[in-house]
């Protein structure tokens, strides 16, 4: 695996790289996600995303992106995480975990399955999140598989 | 199904959840004024004693990072959607969530004029 180059490491100290950080992960969604077929052959046709109003107050990354699949029924938040040890870049920080979420919209409340992603980011953790939000709406991810993935990442690094 | 909204329904809704590790306790408002912050903080320690100890101890930093950003909110709240993670550190999800899933939460200052 090549290095864990960190990406936006810088991401909260400075507005305007939270806000490319803020925009990239749109603009991978997009790219890695959306119109893209899952291993059952079909296409995440329509994702609405959202900002949650927190965000204009709170630029610390919790969460950085959020999005709600229209088709799939299905939430994804990203919590970005401080870079703690950027010499350590052979482990790489990430960990996730499926809960009930919840989305509204003027007519709708609702509880919602959600994909929570914590990372700190990087070109490796981001391999690592979007294999997992491709999974998640291909319905092919479980909390099993993801608390078996950290287990052997931390035996790992142990 | 979605759920469609009701004309009446309580204007103010969020919860408090602690979670991760196999727990799953909350506590959750639903009124019809915002909720304030002392009201908050007491949700907050209502979460905290229903815990078995060790729980809390497991996720005693996460509840001090809850109960600075309840503390810390503007002077009028939150307003929904808010969704917040406070996780504790080298774990997968053990962490406390609050959500502010509609209406305003945590104010000092009620500039609203809801019904009591």
């Amino acid at each position: 695996m090549m290095k864990n180059k960190f990406l936006y490491k810088n991401f909260l100290e400075r507005n305007h790289i939270y806000s490319l950080a803020k925009n990239w992960w749109k603009r991978e969604f997009k790219k890695q996600i959306i119109g893209k077929k899952t291993s059952s052959g079909k296409k995440i046709n329509s994702a609405y995303t959202f900002n949650w109003h927190n965000e204009n107050g709170y630029k610390d990354g919790n969460p950085i992106f959020t999005v709600f699949s229209v088709s799939k029924q299905k939430l994804v938040r990203i919590i970005q995480k401080k870079v703690e040890n950027e010499d350590n870049q052979d482990f790489i920080e990430i960990s996730a975990w499926l809960q009930k979420g919840f989305y509204s919209n003027k007519e709708y409340e609702e509880e919602i399955p959600e994909l929570v992603i914590s990372l700190e980011l990087s070109r490796n953790s981001s391999k690592i999140a979007f294999d997992w939000i491709k999974r998640w709406f291909d319905d092919q991810l479980t909390d099993e598989d993801l608390e078996r993935d950290f287990d052997e990442r931390k035996s790992v690094s142990a | 199904m979605a759920k469609k909204k009701q004309k009446h329904e309580p204007q103010h809704r969020g919860r408090i959840q602690a979670q991760g590790g196999g727990l799953e306790e909350s506590e959750a408002w639903s009124q019809n004024k915002p909720l304030s912050m002392r009201e908050g903080l007491n949700l907050l320690e209502v979460l905290k004693n229903k815990l078995p100890k060790k729980e809390f101890l497991l996720r005693e930093s996460a509840f001090e990072k809850a109960k600075n950003f309840i503390e810390q909110a503007p002077d009028i709240g939150v307003d929904a959607q808010v969704s917040r993670t406070f996780e504790v550190k080298g774990t997968r999800n053990i962490r406390v969530d609050i959500e502010v899933i509609k209406g305003t939460a945590f104010f000092k200052i009620n500039l609203t004029h809801d019904e009591e």
